[in-house]
This record gives C-alpha cells, sequence and structure tokens, in this order.
C-alpha cells in the first residue's frame, strides 16, 4: 500500500515537495493505543439515527489523504459516529472534539449515509492542545438520490498540536454535498477531500478558509472526480499567510471519461502578509472526456491596488480597507455557519490575528 | 406569380423530444419579401433555425425545398451552398479568425473557387462602408469583443458579401439603436432583388422601413395561425397579437 | 524521386547505414549494455577536443549512470537504454535511406511544398545540400556585424573557446536530470552564437541551414549568447518533420540574455512519431532583458519540453507562448518553468493544447517566485482543446511563491469546440471538416501570429493536415 498522504493525483517534479505531504508534517511519532471504537452518545436530533455498523459500501470510499491514512484511521478509530439521514433534519448535528493532557490523541472515524431526499447538516468542530497532540478525522459520505448533505468543519487547534482531516464522499443522482472548512490551528493540519460524482447531475461545492501564522504547516488535498454525467463541482479556497508559515494547495479537477457535459471550476486567492511565508499552489485539471468544462483560477501575493484604492476613495483608511478585504475573504465560508456564537469565535480570532500581524503591506 | 423558392410542406420540429413545430406550410416567391411574427416563445427562430439546419433541432416530418429541391436532410453547409442564410439572433464569436479571413473562406466555399484578393477586398471595404463599419473590423476576430450592433451589422455585412437566394433573419433588429437600425435596413434594401427572397423574423415595424412586405405570417402554438399583408403589422404592433382574434397570444401586447 | 534514388546510391557508397549497423551486431558487442568511459574517451578524441571536455564528458557520464529516469511523467519504459550507445558511438553515421522514411513524411514534404533538395536534410538523409551554401551566407552578412554564428564544435578549439568552457552547461548541469547527464556526455554538433553588445541582428538565424552534420540533431548543443543591449531571433529546427532512425533526442539549448537584451527563440518541433524528445532548454536574463519562447510541438512519441528561464536581474522579462497538438499515439508533456529571482521581474505564460485522436497532452509548469523578487509580475493561462472523447489533455502546474510583494495570476481552462459555433460555420457554406478546422486554427492563431510568416503558413497547414487526418 502507499502510505503517503495527501499525494498529488498525478505527479509532477520532486523538487517541487508537491508531490504528498511535507515530512514535517507527518503524524507523530508517538505510541499509539488501539482505539476502543467508542459510538457517540449525544442527543440526534429528528431526521437523523446512528447507525449501529458501518454499511461496508459507505467504508469503499476513499479521502483525498490516501488508502494508509484512511485504513489506520477506520482500524484504529477511539470514537465512531456512523449517522443515517432520513428526510430532513430538524437541526444540525453538532460534535466538539477536545484534546487536552488527559486525551492527547483523538482518532475518529465519521460516517454519514444520506437516504434518497434527506437533508442534513454535521458541524465537526476541533480544539484544545496538548503537547505532541493529534486529531485524526475520517468522515466517509454516501449522499444518495437527490439528498444533501452540509459538512462544516472548523479546526481551532493550539500549536502544539498536529491534525488530519479525511474526507470521502459519494455523490448519486441528483445529489448535493457541501464541504465548508475553516482551518486556523494546529502545528500542521493536512486536509484531505474526495469527492466521487458518480451519479447523473450530482453537485459538489466546497469553500475553505485558512488563516496561517509563525511555523504553521498546512497541507490539501482536494480532488472533484467527475464520473457521471452532468455533475458540477465548485472549490474555492481563500486564505491568509503569515509569519514563517507554509501551505500547500493540491485541488484537483477530475473528468473521468463518460462525465459529458459536466463541469468543474475552482479557484484560489491568498494574500501573503509576511516576507518569510511561502505559498504552493498546485491546480490539475485531468481531462479524459470531450464534452465537459473545466477551469482554475489563481490570485495569489498582495492586495489589489484597485481595489484598496476605491474603499479608501469611500472613506476608509488603508488599514481598514486591508482588513475589510481580508475578511471579505473568508464571508463565504463563514455565510455558511448559522451558528452565531461560532461564527463570532471565527471572526475574533481573524481579528486577533490580523492585530498581531500588523498588516504593514 | 413567381416560382416558389422556399416551400415547406406539413413541418414537425422538435427539440429534446419536444415538438415545438407542428405542421408548418408556407410558401415564399423569388423576390417576396415575408414576416413573421408571434408571441415570445411560439417557435419562430426554431422555424428559421429548421431551415438553416441547426443540428440541435430534429425535423420530424415533413419537407423543406428550396428552388424545388428537397433540402430536409442537408447539412447546414450543404443548404448555405445551396443558397439559404441566417442571421443569427445571437452570433458566433471565433476567436482568432479574423473577419476578412473568414469571409473569403466562406465565400471561397460557396463559389467552389477562392475569391480574387483585390477584387474580394475591394468589394468588402465597400459593403463595409456602407453599412457604417470601421474597416478595422475586417482584421478583428470574428464577433469577439463586437457591441450587440457591430455584431448584426456584421451579419448583415455577410449577407451583402455571400449573396444567397434566400435570408432568413432572427430579430436582426433587436437590442439596437435607431441608427443601427436604420443601417441593417439600408443593408437588407440594398440585398433585395427580384429573385431572392427575404424571411423577416421581427418585433417591430422599425426594421421594416422602405421596405415592400408581401406577406406577413403570424406563429401560435407551433403552427402559422394567421397569414394576411402589410396592414398586419401595423395593427399587431399598436394593439398586440390580441387583435387578431380568439387563440393568438390572447393577452400579450408588445 | 529519381534524384533521391540516385542520392541513396552515393551514400551507399560512402557511408554504412544504420540498418548496416544493425546487421553487422555481434554478439560480443552486444554484451556492452550501455555506454563506457571507453565510448565517451573515443568520441571526444575523434572530435579533438580540449582535455576539460573529455574530463566533463566522463564526470557527466558518471552522473548518467547514477540518476534514475524521472518518476513523473509519460512513461519511458519502451525506450531501450540499452541501445542508445548505437546511437552515440562516433562511427554510426545516423544515415537512412530516403526509401526507408515513413510514407507520412514524405507525404507531408510533398504537401507542405518543401523543396526537394531541402526534404532530403529535413530527413534526415542528405549528406550534402544547398543549405550549406545559405549558411555561409548568412555567417557572412552576420559577420560583418561582429556577431558570431558558427557550429559549436569548431568554436570549442577556436578563439571563442574560453567562452564556451565559461558557459557550456553551467545553466543546465548534467546533475539536472538523467537525461542532461547523457547529453553531457555525448553531445555532438550544434550552433554556437555570439551577439555583441549593441548589435541588432536583423534577420532571424535558423538552425536548420547547418543540421548536415553527422549525427547532429540527436543530442546537439545549442549555446547563444546576447551581450548587453543587443536582439536576436533564433529559429530552431523547421515545420518538417525530421526523421531520424534512431529515436531519442537529447538536446540542450542555453541562452544567456545581457542587460538590456533581447532574444527570441523559436521552435517549430515536428519530429517523427517514433521520436522521445527530451529536450532541456535554458536561459538566464539579466537586469532589463527579455527572453521570448515560441514553441510549437506537433511531432514525437513522447515529449518532455518545458524550457525554463531563470530571471536573474531586475526588471528581467520572459514570454512564453506555447502550442502543443496530440494526435494518436502521442504522449505530449510540454510547459514551462520560470524562476523569479529579482524585483520588478515578470512572466507571461500562455499555452493551448489540442488533442484528438487518443492523444494525450500534458501542461506542465513551474512559477517560482523568492522572497528577493518584490514588484514580481506572473501570469500564466493555458487552455486545451479536446476533441473527442478517447484523447487526454491534463493540466499540471505548480505555482511557488515566497514573496509577499508580488501579483501571481493563473488561469486554465479545458474544453471542446461548441456544436453552434460549428453549425455557425457550416450554415455560411463551410463543410464540418472545415468548420473545425478552422476553429482549431483560430485557437492556434496567437501563436501563428508571433511566427514569421513562412513559418505561421507552415503551421497552419500541419493543423489543416492534422485535422483531415491525411497523416499518419
Amino acid at each position: 500500500m502507499n502510505t503517503q498522504i495527501n499525494r498529488l493525483p498525478v505527479p509532477t517534479w520532486n523538487r517541487t515537495g508537491v508531490n504528498w505531504l511535507d515530512q514535517k508534517a507527518l503524524p507523530p511519532d508517538r505510541e499509539y493505543l488501539q482505539g476502543r471504537h467508542l459510538p457517540y452518545d449525544g442527543i440526534l436530533p429528528h431526521g437523523i439515527t446512528l447507525m449501529d455498523h458501518l454499511p461496508a459500501e459507505v467504508a469503499d470510499i476513499k479521502s483525498g489523504m490516501g488508502e494508509w491514512l484512511d485504513e489506520s484511521i477506520r482500524n484504529g478509530a477511539d470514537k465512531t459516529c456512523y449517522l443515517l439521514g432520513n428526510g430532513i433534519a430538524s437541526e444540525p448535528v453538532i460534535i466538539t472534539q477536545n484534546l487536552d493532557l488527559t486525551q492527547p490523541v483523538i482518532r475518529t472515524h465519521f460516517a454519514i449515509k444520506a437516504n434518497p431526499g434527506s437533508n442534513l447538516t454535521v458541524v465537526q468542530i476541533n480544539r484544545g492542545d496538548a503537547k505532541d497532540g493529534v486529531i485524526e478525522n475520517l468522515t466517509q459520505i454516501d449522499a444518495q438520490t437527490d439528498s444533501f448533505v452540509r459538512l462544516i468543519s472548523i479546526q481551532l487547534l493550539g500549536k502544539n498540536s498536529q491534525s488530519f482531516d479525511a474526507v470521502g464522499a459519494r455523490i448519486g443522482k441528483g445529489a448535493k454535498i457541501e464541504l465548508i472548512r475553516a482551518v486556523f490551528g494546529g502545528k500542521t493540519a493536512a486536509c484531505g477531500s474526495m469527492a466521487h460524482l458518480e451519479g447523473q447531475g450530482g453537485g459538489y461545492q466546497q469553500d475553505t478558509a485558512y488563516f496561517t501564522d509563525e511555523d504553521q504547516i498546512f497541507d490539501f488535498n482536494d480532488i472533484a472526480s467527475h464520473i457521471g454525467r452532468e455533475t458540477v463541482s465548485e472549490m474555492h479556497t481563500a486564505g491568509v499567510l503569515s509569519g514563517h508559515s507554509s501551505k500547500i494547495l493540491r485541488g484537483t479537477i477530475d473528468f473521468k471519461a463518460g462525465s459529458a457535459h459536466s463541469i468543474g471550476h475552482e479557484n484560489e486567492t491568498v494574500l501573503l502578509l509576511s516576507p518569510s511565508a511561502r505559498n504552493r499552489t498546485v491546480p490539475l485539471i485531468l481531462c479524459g472526456e470531450e464534452a465537459v468544462e473545466g477551469q482554475h483560477a489563481a490570485t495569489l501575493g498582495r492586495f489589489d491596488e484597485k481595489q484598496l484604492y476605491y474603499l479608501c476613495s469611500r472613506g476608509l483608511s488603508l488599514m481598514e480597507a486591508k482588513r475589510l478585504l481580508v475578511e471579505a475573504r473568508f464571508m463565504p465560508v463563514l455565510n455558511k455557519i448559522t451558528q452565531d456564537d461560532l461564527r463570532q469565535e471565527i471572526l475574533t480570532i481573524i481579528e486577533r490575528r490580523l492585530d498581531e500581524h500588523e498588516i504593514s503591506s | 406569380m413567381s416560382h416558389s423558392l422556399l416551400e415547406i410542406k406539413d413541418l414537425i420540429v422538435s427539440v429534446e423530444d419536444k415538438i415545438i413545430l407542428n405542421g408548418i406550410n408556407l410558401t415564399i416567391g423569388s423576390g417576396e419579401l415575408h414576416v413573421l411574427m408571434g408571441p415570445n416563445g411560439t417557435g419562430k427562430s426554431t422555424l428559421v433555425s429548421a431551415i438553416m439546419g441547426d443540428p440541435r433541432f430534429q425535423i420530424e416530418s415533413g419537407q423543406i425545398l428550396l428552388d424545388g429541391k428537397d433540402i430536409t436532410e442537408m447539412k447546414a453547409d450543404e443548404r448555405a451552398k445551396a443558397g439559404v442564410f441566417l442571421s443569427f439572433q445571437v452570433p458566433e464569436e471565433i476567436p482568432g479568425v479574423t473577419l476578412e479571413d473568414f469571409l473569403r473562406t466562406a465565400k471561397g466555399s460557396l463559389e467552389k473557387r477562392p475569391p480574387k484578393i483585390l477584387q474580394f477586398k475591394k468589394e468588402l471595404k465597400e459593403q463595409m462602408k456602407a453599412l457604417d463599419m470601421d474597416p478595422s473590423y475586417a482584421e478583428r476576430y470574428l464577433n469577439v469583443g463586437f457591441s450587440g450592433g457591430e455584431k448584426k451589422k456584421t451579419e448583415i455585412l455577410q449577407l451583402l458579401m455571400l449573396q444567397p437566394k434566400l435570408a432568413l433573419l432572427d430579430e436582426t433588429d433587436s437590442g439596437l439603436d435607431v441608427d443601427a437600425v436604420r443601417t441593417v435596413t439600408k443593408g437588407i434594401r440594398a440585398f433585395k432583388n427580384r429573385k431572392n427572397g427575404l424571411f423577416i423574423i421581427t418585433h417591430n415595424a422599425r426594421i421594416l422601413e422602405g421596405l415592400d412586405v408581401d406577406v406577413v405570417h403570424v406563429l401560435e402554438g407551433g403552427k402559422i395561425a394567421y397569414t394576411g399583408g402589410q396592414e398586419l403589422i401595423s395593427k399587431i404592433t399598436q394593439d398586440g397579437f390580441g387583435v387578431l382574434g380568439k387563440g393568438v397570444g390572447l393577452h400579450e401586447g408588445l | 524521386m529519381k534524384d533521391f534514388k540516385e542520392e541513396k546510391t552515393r551514400v551507399d557508397q560512402a557511408d554504412r547505414t544504420i540498418y548496416d549497423v544493425k546487421d553487422r551486431l555481434d554478439p560480443a558487442y552486444l554484451m556492452d549494455s550501455g555506454i563506457t568511459p571507453e565510448i565517451v574517451n573515443q568520441i571526444s578524441k575523434e572530435k579533438n577536443e580540449p582535455e576539460w571536455m573529455r574530463l566533463f564528458r566522463l564526470k557527466s557520464l558518471k552522473l548518467y549512470n547514477e540518476i534514475p529516469l524521472p518518476t513523473w511523467g509519460p512513461s519511458l519504459d519502451e525506450l531501450n537504454m540499452d541501445q542508445i550507445v548505437t546511437y552515440v558511438r562516433p562511427k554510426s553515421t545516423m544515415k537512412a535511406k530516403w526509401s526507408d522514411v515513413p510514407d507520412d513524411i514524405k507525404e507531408t514534404f510533398e504537401r507542405l511544398g518543401i523543396p526537394k533538395a531541402e526534404r532530403k536534410s529535413l530527413a534526415g538523409v542528405g549528406a550534402q545540400y544547398d543549405s550549406e551554401v545559405v549558411y555561409h551566407n548568412v555567417r557572412a552578412e552576420v559577420a560583418s556585424q561582429g556577431v558570431v554564428y558558427t557550429d559549436i564544435e569548431s568554436a570549442l578549439t577556436g578563439p571563442y573557446s574560453d567562452m564556451i568552457r565559461k558557459h557550456f552547461m553551467k545553466l543546465v548541469p548534467p546533475s539536472d536530470h538523467k537525461f542532461a547527464a547523457l547529453h553531457g556526455a555525448v553531445w555532438s554538433g550544434g550552433s554556437f552564437v555570439y551577439v555583441p553588445a549593441g548589435v541588432s541582428v536583423e534577420i532571424p538565424l535558423q538552425s536548420y541551414f547547418r543540421l548536415n552534420a553527422p549525427g547532429a540533431g540527436q543530442f546537439e548543443h545549442t549555446l547563444i549568447i546576447v551581450e548587453e543591449g543587443a536582439y536576436l531571433h533564433f529559429i530552431e529546427g523547421c515545420s518538417a518533420p525530421r526523421y531520424y532512425v534512431a529515436n531519442l533526442h537529447a538536446g540542450c539549448v542555453e541562452l544567456y540574455v545581457g542587460k538590456n537584451a533581447r532574444l527570441r527563440y523559436s521552435t517549430i518541433e515536428n519530429w517523427s512519431k517514433n521520436m522521445y524528445n527530451l529536450n532541456t532548454k535554458r536561459a538566464s536574463v539579466e537586469e532589463g532583458g527579455t527572453v521570448e519562447w515560441i514553441s510549437g510541438s506537433f511531432g514525437s512519441h513522447i515529449s518532455y519540453l518545458y524550457p525554463m528561464s531563470i530571471l536573474k536581474g531586475k526588471k528581467a522579462r520572459m514570454e512564453f507562448t506555447g502550442i502543443t497538438f496530440a494526435g494518436e499515439g502521442q504522449n505530449l508533456d510540454t510547459g514551462a518553468k520560470v524562476l523569479h529571482a529579482a524585483p520588478d521581474t515578470t512572466s507571461h505564460i500562455s499555452t493551448k493544447s489540442i488533442s484528438r485522436d487518443g492523444g494525450n497532452s500534458t501542461f506542465r509548469s513551474v512559477v517560482t517566485v523568492t522572497e528577493k523578487a518584490e514588484g514580481s509580475k506572473s501570469a500564466v493561462s493555458c487552455e486545451s482543446l479536446m476533441l473527442d472523447s478517447i484523447s487526454r489533455s491534463d493540466t499540471i502546474p505548480v505555482m511557488d511563491i515566497s514573496c509577499n510583494q508580488a501579483d501571481i495570476g493563473h488561469e486554465a481552462k479545458i474544453g471542446r469546440i461548441s456544436e453552434s459555433a460549428i453549425f455557425y460555420l457550416m450554415s455560411r457554406g463551410l463543410s464540418e471538416d472545415d468548420a473545425r478546422a478552422l476553429i482549431v486554427g483560430g485557437f492556434a492563431e496567437p501563436i501563428a501570429k508571433e511566427l514569421p510568416l513562412e513559418y505561421a503558413v507552415e503551421m497552419n497547414n500541419l493543423i489543416h493536415l492534422e485535422m483531415k487526418g491525411s497523416i499518419g
């Protein structure tokens, strides 16, 4: 088995260092106890029930982080949370995990099976900190015909811990999945998602926002695999880099033969606030089908002078204008977070980081 | 009566298995100008596209004859060679191909031999001038970055350069300002002669200024619901399709 | 055809053909599975090279044996590395019989209207041809401006030997990759151009004027130095296919662009479709200088081609315009690399690729912006056209940005010819084939317009030929 994590679907020059997860961001070399697969015991809203066993076809859904990590979480999970959606869920399921000294390692296996026509939202919040702490999540989603699943993943760890967030989603006929991610914490944070757009007319929307500082290393590997006809993917990533941090985003739109009349769009904006930060962006479009439309756009670097000028001409100070533009980048993600307190918490983090890194550029 | 240039017999046309035109019968004689009117969404564009051979539209049954020759099974280029021309409602943008090169290619293809360069250039220049077109447009990529008016003028320019037997104009006047419509009309007048035919889809009379309209058809429910003379146009533009009586866009005015 | 027969007879008398060589392979010789220091020494000796070059070759050979094949890119499994030795043995002159030249290439010559004399040379057949005369004429004309345009082997021992030693494989070190190492060990033939400060060379220099050197074109080395404020347009190859019996091409191009100088380097590559084209091209650009690459890839079975520009000086610029057309049996992996290593540098990469009949085209790039490159700008735009669903088209760009005062933009698009555009053209009387060819020609137009007229015409002809499937 290939043990590489966050592998670029088609490799390129090794010296670019983007073919897989950086050595420095590998899971900490520490003793892992065999997980006990403790099932979730929280309250579930109407329309969502717990499954005792994971259906085999859900367990097979590959994430974007690679088989090795998928299997290690599946086999070694401390906790499991196998959800079944039926009809329209009355409210979101919110699952918070907290790292601390008593619990420095959490490995959780989530599964969401959305029955045909169902509609549910799951919010995962990861917080806390511990020396050499690590959170590993694997979320496998099976969205059946005409269902809708929204997964919101918020990562607010401290800087002594590492996080791994693997998502695999199978999207059936007419179904839609939204993955909303806000990533702020961790010494290192690795996320890898793979959307398998299998059914005709399936849709996938992904919005990611991140803000790095100090020596953080962020590493993303997001893949939209178009298999069925008339499938649509939209992947948007917006981020700010400061300090000595570094980030890699691999974003892949993969049109398989047979995915006729599918559309894949991907875009990224990155703002570098510090001269010591490093951004690497690798946007792949792979195409084995004629009748498709794929597009990628990336804007990397500094503030747009014309936008700053426009805002200043309306009376904002340069600093205010810059703040506004940074916050604007997070809006697509923040707008999808319906919990006011959570949204406010994230806004405060952004404010604080901006204060710490006085925008000098 | 002059000999029939275009003859449509019991034409049934569908798109994605949905019947749009359900038994059209129509004859345009050479030297005639026919106008096609009707409420939105009744299939006017479908009719001219079907005559041109747009592959999106399926001809279920019926016949289209040009000069007595059956063109129903022909592809668009064969129909163009046979003498049909369509001025598109939304002309395509073709990056990398200049208007001049394109016209020369099309003309060469229609006439089965490449046009003489100098003569062609001269003619193009004259026609562009007549249409108030900036000569620099000849060097620009076909329709790329053209305004709505420029695109429509370019369609008329092609009409004049290619000299088809039958010209189908699909709302060539829509979205144009008064001056541009006047220029387009001037182009149509220059084109019209006793041998060719015109079939014009329009919502108003301006484009027809100074042109003798022979027949007006009103399309409704996939059929020609009403046929009359020039007087119909002013009636419809003033009072809407309602004046034509039951079944014709009862409440739709313009 | 008559004169070719005569030519063939003459070649036969003068030289063994590659097939003769094959026939004579004896078992003892076959045991040599690769290139040995003895072979390299022999190459060096035959060429009467200075000692440093012989040592350089040996060092490169060592690297070649150490460096593995690339772990990315099109498969090289079918490239018989053991056979490479037969391409580089000094005595095996790469001559083929005209009758062995594949029919598709012969046909292309006919259709492109290439003069017969040139066909022979383009096919790698001719031993002597008229271009030699042309080459000498060009040389005389530019020489009056102080420009040096000569073959690199003779320059190695002439008055420019120091200059060559100073620059040879300094931009592309043999340690760069396996085929750079191979090149360092066995390179042969190629051009050397030196344009003194302030000189603007008005006529483009074309390398195929002098492709007659035995074995040249397989491992040829091109070294161009354009001094401060000077200008040169250099055209490599030509649009007609060059046929070689041996199917590996590992050339190397090194371009040194001085302060405020400008170098335009154009290539229309149309190797025969059995070729492995593993070419390395690199430019370094000093302050205010500009390198412009025009690159068309039509031929080869497999290509790895990514011209790199190192923007060393403040306000250095690079522009890359490329087109790749991959048809049946072709896997063309092409693109560009740029390193922004100084403030206010700019790069602009614009590529188009077309895939049809099961062809596979990949755009691959790296844009690196270092911490020092404040105020730099880079724009990458790549568009791909898929003409059917048995072909492939992949886009694999990397952006590596370590500067917070830079503007980096990237755009990639993939799609097909719109059916409505075809209908529009057909409604004006074009046949479906012509409509498609016209649209593809229009897609390629931004490249064609960067080429000298005769090359643009030939490229358009090539596209029409490829589109009509009348070749191959």
